[in-house]
């Protein structure tokens, strides 16, 4: 489609005609700096003004032109429109009988126009769709403001900053393809117009343009190659810079580097592509079972103490970790989950980071060496038909429950959504009070319902009200999640299955399988290890797994009681003393650290990694992937596991991560 | 009556040692049966034998003071019993068979005398306990990581 010259002063006709039922965003100055928002006259845009940008440091400064469009991204983006800083996913209720209720809130936004998107904007509105609406699952409140943005504009960008990279990161500063329906290079005398979509042919139809001079053409050409020279720095290698970032994982520099930054989580904030949340209850009366609240999403950096924050541990425990976590995920692990770069180039985590850390720096400094020998998995493509996934639970009534230990127990509840495999695990929930993945760890279909088994252990706030639960009573459930045990993989070889605590109940299901079929699954051993013989889980079940002559089981404690007359000491001693047939594979599932040793022990007796699965645990909100907050090295756990095999995760054992 | 060559040598440690190294070992070892819940020494007592159990559950037990008695630690087939006899120092330990249990009893005098003579014997039996004690230092720091009771 041919070029058309749109001159400055007809500049309020484009305006006009982009408002025409819409509401409008573009660059304004607001609070000393340019930020989205929303444009009412063109006499809104930043007309004479320009930035300063140097790391740390951000600067308004008058131009000596006109021009509206001669600035830098500052520190907002299109993000804070698409994906809120905060919002209601579902309104929740309890009621004093224990009945639950839950509707869900979605969006009506209203149709929106933006002028003045940068190609850095649009590459990392395309690095959120990813996230958000290409994954297997697909989130209809972001879809709602996505598909409500109706017309864009995007204006090229000839006046880069000095923090700004998009060349190295093969975004910009040029606007390719069909991200923006019409593409504007601004020069002194007004905007060259070129349409890239139907809409926008229309909408510069509509417009008091005229054909494009030469010199006009010659000049926004000039200005758009000195851009180009630019934004291509030559700092930064994009190629290749996930392997080699992962081979740096032990440099003295993420000492250093964290030695400077405050974990202030700036850099994530401002960032256009962080998507990382916390979920949380608002507007409950505080300890209050019975009544109602809002499930709300709220960002969250990973540099926050609670990102990765479980229940007595955290896998990034100190600023290092974090600092590290988010510089091999923005630039490495991203590529390995969601299948493009998470930096889009735009400089802004440089540009406003209190200590003026430079991230192209930082990563030309850790990402010049080797290639990592930790294995980058693929990502899996974009999904064509992603399901719906809206977050919001179903109520499901307690039918039973089982004390198993002093804190544990076994829920028996009626659900009405899918079965799940073993394995696999649903986000529970109570209104007023929280959200947790548990495992399911026992399954019967029928017609119409499932009835699902969840062995609880209660620790804080949400496992607690769990655990607290009566029959009758209702909680909230989605899913099921994730990926299971693979059991098909282990027909016909000896299983050797090892559980640790209540890492027995995300085995209980596959136990089950293959305590049913001796056909499929000849030769099982189970190694169960616990606490004391009063933390066992399951003991009255465990003898009717004796019972069948395909299956050999052993209990060993970690501290006996007066009269127990079972195995004392810990789980892979019992694995070291016994020989494991030839050809077998292994389930594992236990504490971190018990997982590993397992594993090793498994590994001395013969079972290779590859025919070796563990379970991970990792912090969770919303299980499918929006949040971001189950990252372990390469994967996300909810999505790619929580089942791995044990060849898939090199960075077990390793400490932050 | 001592045992033969062939039966020390399904002992993995032991398997590598030649035939003239194995007989001699044989020579100063004994299989000896216990029913149940017999006892095979107790803590405090003066340096005894070294064992190997051939089949059976053994159970470790410490006396606490305050705490009373404790089972720290069971032992089964393949696995060497009461180390602390080739320091020559008193039993750590009590240990008490849990279920029917064969093993094989070595004179401990006689093998450390063996192991000063034969450094071949000397080292594979140094080998084989240092290779037990460090397992169960090892499985003893994990059982006091106490990993379930945290999470
Ligand atoms: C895939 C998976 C399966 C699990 N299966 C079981 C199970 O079968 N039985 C069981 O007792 N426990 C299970 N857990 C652990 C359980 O989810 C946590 O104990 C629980 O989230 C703690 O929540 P809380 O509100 O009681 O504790 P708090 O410490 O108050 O936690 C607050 C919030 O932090 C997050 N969080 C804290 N700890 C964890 C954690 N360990 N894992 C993930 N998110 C956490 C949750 O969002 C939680 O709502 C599983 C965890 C995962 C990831
Ligand atoms: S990592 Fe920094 S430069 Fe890259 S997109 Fe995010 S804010 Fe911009
Ligand atoms: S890198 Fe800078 S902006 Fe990011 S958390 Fe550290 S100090 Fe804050």
């Amino acid at each position: 489609m041919s070029a058309r010259f749109l001159p400055r002063e007809s500049l309020p006709a484009l305006v006009a005609a982009l408002r025409d039922g819409r509401r409008l965003l573009g660059p304004r100055v607001r609070d000393g700096a340019i930020t989205f928002g929303e444009l009412e006259h063109v006499e809104d845009l930043p007309i004479g003004v320009g930035d300063e940008q140097s790391p740390g440091r951000y600067r308004l400064r008058a131009r000596a032109d006109e021009r509206a469009f001669g600035y830098a991204v500052g520190p907002t983006s299109l993000k804070e429109t698409l994906f809120p800083p905060r919002e209601t996913l579902f309104r929740a209720e309890r009621r004093a009988d224990g009945k639950v209720g839950f509707v869900a809130v979605v969006p009506k936004p209203e149709a929106t126009a933006v002028l003045g998107a940068r190609a850095c904007e649009l590459a990392a509105i395309g690095v959120q769709d990813r996230v958000f609406v290409q994954g297997a699952a697909s989130e209809p409140r972001y879809r709602a403001r996505r598909d409500a943005l109706q017309l864009v504009v995007a204006v090229q960008c000839t006046s880069p900053a000095a923090t700004c990279f998009c060349g190295d990161a093969g975004t910009g500063p040029r606007v390719y393809g069909d991200a923006a329906d019409l593409i504007a290079t601004e020069i002194d005398a007004g905007l060259v117009l070129e349409a890239r979509t139907e809409e926008g042919a229309q909408l510069l139809d509509r417009l008091p343009t005229r054909a494009v001079a030469d010199d006009e053409r010659v000049e926004a050409e000039r200005d758009l190659d000195a851009a180009t020279t630019k934004t291509h720095t030559g700092r930064l290698a994009i190629e290749g810079l996930p392997e080699r970032l992962f081979a740096a994982l032990d440099h003295a520099r993420w000492d250093e580097v964290a030695a400077r930054c405050l974990a202030c989580g700036n850099c994530t904030s401002v960032c256009p592509t962080c998507f990382c949340s916390h979920a949380e209850e608002a507007g409950a009366t505080a300890g209050a079972l019975e009544g109602r609240s809002e499930r709300e999403r709220v960002w969250e950096s990973c540099f926050s103490s609670e990102h990765g924050a479980m229940h007595g541990a955290n896998p990034r425990a100190t600023t290092k970790d974090r600092y590290r976590q988010w510089l091999t995920h923005k630039l490495g692990s991203w590529v390995a989950q969601l299948g493009t770069s998470g930096c889009v180039g735009c400089g802004r985590c440089t540009t406003w980071c209190p200590a003026g850390i430079d991230l192209v720096e930082e990563a030309r400094a850790l990402g010049d060496g080797q290639v990592s020998a930790v294995a980058l998995p693929d990502a899996p493509p974009p999904c064509e038909t992603p399901r719906d996934e809206d977050l919001v639970p179903r109520a499901a009534e307690v039918l039973a429950i089982t004390a198993e230990t002093s804190d544990v127990v076994t829920l028996h509840v009626r659900d009405h959504g899918v079965a799940a495999e073993p394995g696999q695990f649903l986000q529970l929930s109570l209104p007023t009070i929280g959200e947790a993945p548990i495992s399911v760890s026992g399954v019967s279909r029928a017609e119409g319902f499932v009835d699902v088994e969840l062995t609880i252990r209660g620790v804080g706030a949400t496992t607690r009200a769990l655990t607290a639960l009566e029959a009758g009573m209702e909680l909230g459930v989605r899913g099921p999640y994730g990926r299971g045990w693979p059991l098909a993989a282990l027909e016909g070889a000896p299983v050797v299955i090892v559980a640790g605590g209540v890492g027995l109940a995300p085995l209980r299901g596959a136990i089950r399988a293959l305590v049913e079929a001796p056909d499929r699954f000849p030769d099982v051993r189970l190694f169960v290890g616990a606490r004391t013989p009063e933390d066992l889980l399951y003991p009255r079940e465990m003898i009717t797994w004796l019972e069948r002559s395909h299956v050999k089981l052993t209990v060993t404690v970690d501290h006996a009681s007066p009269g127990w007359r079972g195995h004392v000491g810990v789980v892979t001693r019992l694995l070291r003393r016994s020989a494991i047939p030839e050809g077998a594979r292994a389930l594992v599932c236990g504490p971190e650290i018990m997982m590993r040793f397992t594993s090793d022990a498994l590994v001395a007796a013969g079972v290779t990694h590859d025919r070796q699965w563990l379970t991970m645990e990792r912090h969770m909100k919303c299980a499918v992937g929006f949040c971001g907050r189950c990252q372990m090295g390469p994967h996300l756990v909810c999505r790619d596991g929580p089942v791995f095999r044990r060849d898939e995760l090199a960075l077990l054992g390793r400490e932050g991560f | 009556m001592t045992v033969e060559s062939h039966t020390l040598a399904s002992f993995p440690g032991l398997a590598t040692l030649p035939a003239d190294a194995l007989a001699s070992i044989a020579a100063l070892t004994f299989e000896e049966r216990h029913r149940a819940d017999a006892l095979l020494f107790n803590e405090g007592d003066a340096p005894g034998d070294l064992y190997w159990i051939v089949r059976g559950h053994v159970q470790l037990t410490q006396r606490f003071e305050g705490r009373g008695t404790t089972a720290v630690l069971t032992l089964s087939d393949g696995e060497l019993l009461g180390w602390s006899a080739l320091l020559r120092r008193p039993r750590v330990a009590s240990a008490r068979a849990l279920t029917e249990t064969v093993l094989l009893r070595l004179d401990a005098s006689a093998l450390l005398e063996l192991c000063e003579q034969d450094p071949r014997v000397g080292y594979r039996v140094m080998a084989i306990a240092f290779e037990e004690v460090a397992d169960r230092l090892h499985a003893t720091r994990l059982q006091l990581l106490d990993v379930f009771g945290s999470r």
